[in-house]
């Protein structure tokens, strides 16, 4: 599912989720964050937000489980150099 | 930091998706107490804080010198001057600088401007609400100075379907808008009449250039009838 969402693929997540209809979409992973947090990473991928936003188990105001300063340094930081 | 910290981080087509779902906690601090506007207004592009202007929804721009909500201070310090010259503008007069954003962003007629913004009370579930009463609170005052411009159609346009870029739909449909949900299906068409005056500006404020403001009017067909 990362990977879709990496791509921005709205078909390629759509079709993971009905495959899998009770993974959990607030799952905080091990770099502390979820699919949604990645998907606002950057605009080529706003187009899978509604789908997660769609999502009946989704929280919107899940909080990463990390400090922000750190986050920034790992996620925001290689963002700009993309 | 929940997702809107992060859409909040440059992305403004993020923040549009995310701007249009009400369960978003738009003003509430992190951990270490600072709002997703400051994090806009020390990283984030102007754009991300323009389209959170046009949507309508409310922003918390802090006191002067609370070092965690004050976003303009924030912007000063890291000569963020475009966002300051913006903030200050929302902060002194907060229709005029709405809808010059507006214009700026693309949303070049009333309609198109208010869609956005009443997506996001569709989000909030007013509109759904209606038959039963709306909730009571400054969101009722807003929806209802919003809704009764526009028509009963639109209206149920909104209600039975999400729009997702009203822009879009506009352009998509050469000035029509195809009203889903309804039966039998209702067209709006889109006439553009005499240019729409801007809001009124104070006298000692110098007048920006902003293109005319068209007015709409609409009037509902059936469909299948061809739209000019």
């Amino acid at each position: 599912m990362l990977a879709a969402v990496e791509k921005g693929d709205v078909k390629e997540l759509a079709e993971l989720i009905r495959q899998d209809p009770d993974f959990k979409v607030n799952l905080v992973g091990g770099d502390g964050i979820t699919l949604l947090h990645y998907a606002c990473m950057k605009d080529d991928r706003s187009a899978v937000i509604p789908l997660l936003l769609a999502h009946p188990d989704i929280d919107v105001n899940v909080k990463t489980n990390m400090d922000a300063l750190l986050l920034l340094g790992l996620f925001w930081t290689p963002l700009l150099c993309s | 930091m929940h997702s809107f910290y992060w859409a909040c981080f440059g992305r403004p087509s993020c923040v549009r998706e995310v701007l249009k779902d009400s369960r978003v906690k738009v003003n509430e601090p992190d951990n270490d107490g600072e709002t997703p506007l400051c994090y806009a207004a020390r990283f984030g592009s102007p754009d991300v804080i323009k389209w959170w202007i046009a949507s309508g929804r409310e922003i918390e721009l802090g006191e002067p010198g609370d070092v965690f909500m004050d976003a303009i201070g924030v912007a000063k310090e890291y000569d963020r001057t475009e966002v300051v010259s913006l903030l200050e503008r929302l902060k002194e007069n907060p229709v005029e600088t709405r809808h010059a954003v507006r214009v700026e962003l693309g949303l070049l007629d009333e309609l198109a401007a208010e869609m956005f913004a009443l997506v996001v009370f569709v989000s909030d579930g007013l509109l759904k609400t209606k038959a039963t009463g709306v909730k009571a609170g400054a969101k009722r005052t807003r929806f209802f100075n919003i809704a009764r411009r526009l028509p009963l159609e639109l209206h149920m346009l909104l209600c039975f379907r999400q729009v997702g870029s009203c822009k879009e739909i506009i352009q998509r449909q050469r000035g029509c808008i195809q009203v889903a949900g309804l039966e039998p299906p209702v067209v709006l068409k889109l006439h553009q009449l005499t240019p729409h005056a801007p809001p009124a500006r104070l006298p000692s404020q110098p007048s920006p250039a902003l293109p005319a403001f068209p007015a709409l009017s609409m009037t509902a067909c059936q469909s299948g009838t061809s739209c000019p």
